[in-house]
């Protein structure tokens, strides 16, 4: 009964479409309308690379098919299914792989170019289509196959969603880990699919908020080892620190501006914490916000003119935008008794914020041109929400079991999973900016 | 002076009113005389028929000559009668011969009319044939177009059973990517074969995204064909079919 109902009102809406075609005054012909979809998962196969001999411990097609599935928007072959592993395009059967469903195709083939130095050819098949997408080529040591693998990630994603690929991106977090009551703090880096961790900084105090700077190439953050709250920058290639803040109560929340020349932060030398502004030249402070309530987690726009920031001065804690120029504030959020945290997309419009539900704290996103907040997450505890630059994807921090843990959804919440961490409790995931 | 002046105008209508009715009671009876006149003409017409034969009659006495002056008075007399009969039966006799000119004057007068009077009859028959032919043409040519256009619309009707086909199966293989939003558009034109076969895809107006457009493309080619096509008439296939346009817009987005 409901099927015959639907079908009964698909048929109308199709009537009206096609009327509203014939209507159409701008084209000569009758036209077919198609406003819905169907919206799948891409089949993609990825032939195994071709390495010509070469050995690697690193499967590069398997990391671009879990690259690919991660993302929520393809549905990579399994590499049993496949009749054949093309390593070029002229080694194409279309046909066969039409069979198999897959709409595209990934060939390529590993050769040495120089000592040391490798290159992967790789190209992107219409299978549909039955034509050649592009062949790219990418190259390096046997050490960064890693690398050359997220790069054909995002070559081939950005070809098909239209959206640039965030994989060759890295994310910087906290772990905690406690053993004989002694609690270690580690400040990581990891590639954006959590492998390859690198150390940053190991205390025996805690360390909070780290922030990349635009280029990707420092971080600032909070560590307690002087015993009080500062505020750090370091290099990471260089492994140079610097030590950006020393005043008594509260130094955190650092933020770089996109242009990297400023960072907001919070400070409560004047009493209660209060937003300033740092000119990393000068050195020399600003404050920003004037009000007997906590402001704080200042992030920047992308227009490197305005502030996010979360504040209480409403009397619960909502999010406020700040004109660096004026100091005028706006009050963004109004649903709900805790919004707070803000992490802004690329878009410079759709926000994710950490939002309080029926006693429980939920990531959720929020349009600041049309005010629509959506619920992105259901598990509890949900903290630090970071947006990845392409704006696809955000990572947070979460709990599985009694353990912190990172874990990403898709800004549509279509795609969800939880990263492998190595040890101890992980926190506050702070997603780098495009690193190349 | 106002009052005086209106009097003046009300004394002079009514002056010019009465002379009015004094002039029609002694010239108005004159048309009528005339007219009464003409109607004894006729009847005289009926008595001249027996008038001649009676004067013929009298032609063959006067041979028997009588000579006392009585009778000559008497013959002078009928004499003069007779010279006033003759000039009396000349002048009838004219008068008969105009009358019965005038007469024949009226009857050709009168055939000419009727001739006319038959000719304008043919001529409205004539009229009302081509009119009663018109409207004949015009009605079979309603019902040819009437009926051209019941075909058309069964056509039509066809036509967009096969094009809801196409739309619904465009429909469930299109899968947008996320770069997709509300209001983008792309044109495609979709060449088919008989079978339904798709043979070629082109995009006519662009999206601007080329992942939308791209998408757009491969939902055409992962339709492939488009197999009850071939149940189509071969001729609705030509006129609809050879080429089909196809819009588009997704509607069912968030962003």
């Amino acid at each position: 009964m409901t099927v015959r109902i639907a079908n009964s009102s698909i048929v109308s809406r199709l009537l009206v479409t096609l009327m509203l075609a014939v209507a159409s005054p701008s084209y000569s012909e009758l036209i077919i309308r198609v406003t819905q979809g169907n919206d799948q998962p891409t089949k993609i196969a990825i032939a195994p690379i071709a390495m010509g001999g070469v050995q690697s411990s690193e499967d590069v097609s398997a990391i671009v098919e879990a690259d690919l599935a991660r993302s929520g928007l393809f549905a990579p072959m399994e590499r049993r299914d496949m009749l054949a592993f093309p390593s070029s395009a002229s080694e194409v059967y279309y046909r066969d792989w039409r069979l198999l469903g897959a709409e595209y195709l990934v060939a390529g083939n590993l050769s040495s170019i120089a000592q040391g130095r490798y290159q992967i050819e790789f190209s992107l098949l219409n299978v549909s289509g039955q034509k050649t997408v592009f062949t790219h080529k990418v190259s390096g040591t046997i050490s960064q196959m890693r690398d050359l693998a997220h790069l054909i990630s995002d070559k081939v994603y950005e070809e098909i969603t239209g959206i640039r690929g965030a994989f060759s991106t890295r994310l910087a977090y906290v772990t905690a880990t406690r053993t004989n009551d002694v609690y270690t703090y580690r400040l990581n880096i990891a590639d954006a699919d959590g492998a390859r961790e690198k150390l940053v900084l190991e205390s025996g105090e805690p360390i909070m908020s780290p922030a990349w700077s635009a280029n990707g190439k420092e971080l600032a953050y909070v560590s307690f080892e002087t015993g009080r709250p500062a505020i750090f920058r370091q290099n990471l290639v260089s492994a140079k620190r610097e030590q950006l803040t020393n005043f008594t109560g509260l130094n955190g929340a650092p933020s770089w501006s996109p242009d990297g020349k400023q960072m907001a932060l919070v400070l409560s030398k004047d009493g209660n914490p209060e937003l300033y502004l740092l000119d990393l030249q000068s050195k020399k402070f600003s404050r920003l916000t004037r009000h007997f309530a906590i402001d704080t987690e200042p992030t920047w726009m992308p227009d490197g003119k305005h502030l996010l920031f979360t504040s209480d001065r409403g009397g619960t804690p909502q999010i406020y935008k700040l004109n660096i120029a004026s100091k005028a504030t706006e009050r963004l959020t109004f649903s709900g008794n805790y919004n707070a945290r803000p992490s802004l997309a690329p878009d410079g419009r759709t926000m994710a914020m950490v939002h309080r539900q029926r006693d429980t704290f939920h990531i959720a996103s929020f349009d600041l041109k049309t005010g629509r907040m959506i619920e992105l997450t259901q598990t509890r505890l949900d903290e630090s929400p970071t947006v990845a630059p392409n704006g696809a994807m955000l990572m947070y921090a979460t709990k599985q079991g009694d353990r912190g843990v990172l874990a990403a959804v898709s800004l549509d919440a279509g795609v969800r999973y939880v990263l492998p961490s190595s040890s101890g409790d992980v926190r506050e995931p702070a997603w780098s900016p495009f690193l190349r | 002076m106002g009052s005086f002046l209106s009097y003046s105008v009300a004394v002079l209508f009514s002056l010019a009113l009465h002379l009015g009715l004094v002039a029609v009671l002694f010239v108005g009876w004159e048309p009528e005389t005339t007219r009464v006149m003409m109607q004894p003409q006729f009847i005289e017409a009926k008595l001249v028929e027996l008038a001649p034969k009676k004067v013929v009659q009298p032609k063959a006495k006067p041979k028997k000559p009588k000579v006392d002056l009585a009778k000559q008075k008497r013959e002078a007399k009928k004499r003069q009668d007779k010279q006033r009969r003759d000039k009396l039966a000349a002048q009838k006799k004219a008068e008969d011969k105009k009358r019965e000119q005038e007469r024949i004057a009226a009857l050709s007068e009168k055939k000419r009319l009727e001739e006319l009077r038959l000719a304008e009859e043919q001529r409205l028959r004539d009229e009302q044939e081509a009119e009663r032919q018109r409207i004949e043409t015009e009605f079979a040519e309603a019902v040819a177009t009437e009926q051209a256009e019941i075909n058309a619309q069964e056509d039509e009707r066809v036509a967009n059973s096969y094009r809801q086909l196409i739309q619904q199966r465009l429909s469930q293989n299109w899968s947008r990517p996320p770069s997709a939003r509300l209001g983008m558009e792309t044109l495609i034109r979709i060449r088919l074969v008989p079978t339904g076969r798709i043979v070629g895809v082109t995009i006519l107006t662009s999206s601007g995204d080329t992942a939308f457009d791209r998408s757009v493309e491969q939902a055409a080619l992962k339709v492939e064909q488009f197999v009850e096509l071939q149940g189509m008439e071969p001729d609705l296939f030509e006129r609809k079919f050879r080429q089909v346009d196809v819009a588009f817009s997704p509607e069912d987005l968030r962003l």
